[in-house]
């Protein structure tokens, strides 16, 4: 097998459907629209209510809200799409605790592989491409289980619960599999995230953590 | 051996070198490997390792690729694996950016606790070989070309 081309993709829609269009995306099941993240330009962002979709990148820029007390979902879940210049919201990322149409959600994300692996894929989170650290204050400032990012992986169910848990995003101490095992033929594998910020949270000004996407192929 | 090439030697004495894994296809999931393994030997700046008379060999690559923003989005190898598995349990060769590590683990349980795929049988009857040998040369390991 040579190394498989992977493709990441966002759900635009509220429609809860499979990318069909694989590579491509485009118009997918159930009416849900998929749209191609460029990986070097585009961004994924959480942002506060006031964030609206369709919003210009050169505009207002709404970031959460730390709470007071206890702990929030990031109400809002965009794609900061450089090609069209606006944040893309992604209305079903999340759980029922934000403020769009998140909850028992399944087709939100999806990665895309177009040959197998030989072993499971990992979602991980970093502090930058280096990959030698994940201790970025996001991520939870060395201690995984504390990272403000959880994700789900959703390629043979949907999460089960409308205010799903996930699993914290640290290295490769606390990561997803994306799949049940190796990846045998080309196909999508699907998950969901959340940001959940705690009152005691205080970002440092430079960060630039990752998602990680980990394979193996022969 | 060049550091970085692979070399398998086949029951039927076919030999199949990859001149450097980490950019050449080893065509693994092809069937030039169904006659049985006899030994494979694998080459890194300053030491030859060789597996030999184990039931199953297996091989693959490890990428990674980033996204949000940035300078990511370009795959990049992160480490190459070399198994060989004998009565349940896998020799596993690990080589990643200047480190080298070797350890032993269930089948099945080869990497990080789960199972790879692309196992080819082995010609066995004897003891299993984990050999490396020192060779003189650069011993700086870059998964870079």
């Amino acid at each position: 097998m040579a190394q498989p081309n992977t493709y990441w993709l966002w759900n635009n829609t509220s429609n809860d459907g499979q990318n069909t269009g694989n590579a491509s995306g485009g118009s997918g099941g159930n009416s849900s629209f998929w749209v191609v993240f460029d990986l070097s330009n585009d961004k994924l962002t959480f942002l506060d209510d006031q964030q609206n979709d369709g919003d210009s990148l050169s505009g207002a820029k709404y970031p959460v809200i730390i709470p007071s007390s206890g702990s929030i979902e990031a109400p809002k879940t965009f794609a900061e799409d450089n090609s069209a210049g606006v944040y893309d919201q992604i209305p079903l990322a999340g759980t029922e605790e934000g403020e769009q149409d998140g909850g028992d959600t399944r087709y939100v994300f999806a990665i895309y592989f177009d040959g197998p692996t030989a072993t499971v894929p990992y979602l991980e989170a970093w502090d930058d491409s280096s990959h030698n650290t994940a201790v970025d204050p996001f991520l939870g400032n060395g201690t995984p289980s504390d990272s403000t990012l959880k994700a789900i992986a959703t390629t043979n169910s949907s999460p089960g619960s409308t205010s799903w848990a996930g699993t914290p995003l640290c290295g490769t101490s606390s990561r997803i599999e994306l799949d049940s095992g190796a990846i045998s033929s080309a196909k999508n594998v699907y998950f969901n995230i959340k940001q959940i910020i705690p009152s005691t949270f205080s970002p440092e000004s430079n960060s630039n953590i990752v998602l990680t996407l980990r394979y193996t192929y022969t | 051996m060049k550091p970085w090439s692979l070399l398998v030697k086949l029951k039927n004495g076919l030999v199949i070198q990859n001149p450097d894994v980490r950019c050449y296809d080893m065509d693994w999931g092809s069937g030039l490997y169904s006659s049985g393994i006899e030994f494979l030997r694998f080459a890194v700046p300053g030491r030859i390792f060789t597996l030999a008379n184990y039931e199953r060999y297996n091989y693959f690559l490890e990428a990674t690729q980033d996204f949000s923003g940035g300078s990511r989005g370009a795959t990049k190898l992160q480490a190459i694996y070399i198994c060989g598995a004998h009565n349940g349990m896998v020799d596993v060769l690990k080589v990643e950016q200047n480190k080298i590590s070797v350890f032993r683990k269930p089948l099945g349980k080869e990497y990080y606790g789960t199972a790879s795929r692309g196992w080819k049988d082995g010609i066995f009857g004897s003891r299993p070989k984990f050999l490396k040998e020192k060779v003189d040369g650069d011993l700086t390991i870059s998964l870079q070309h």
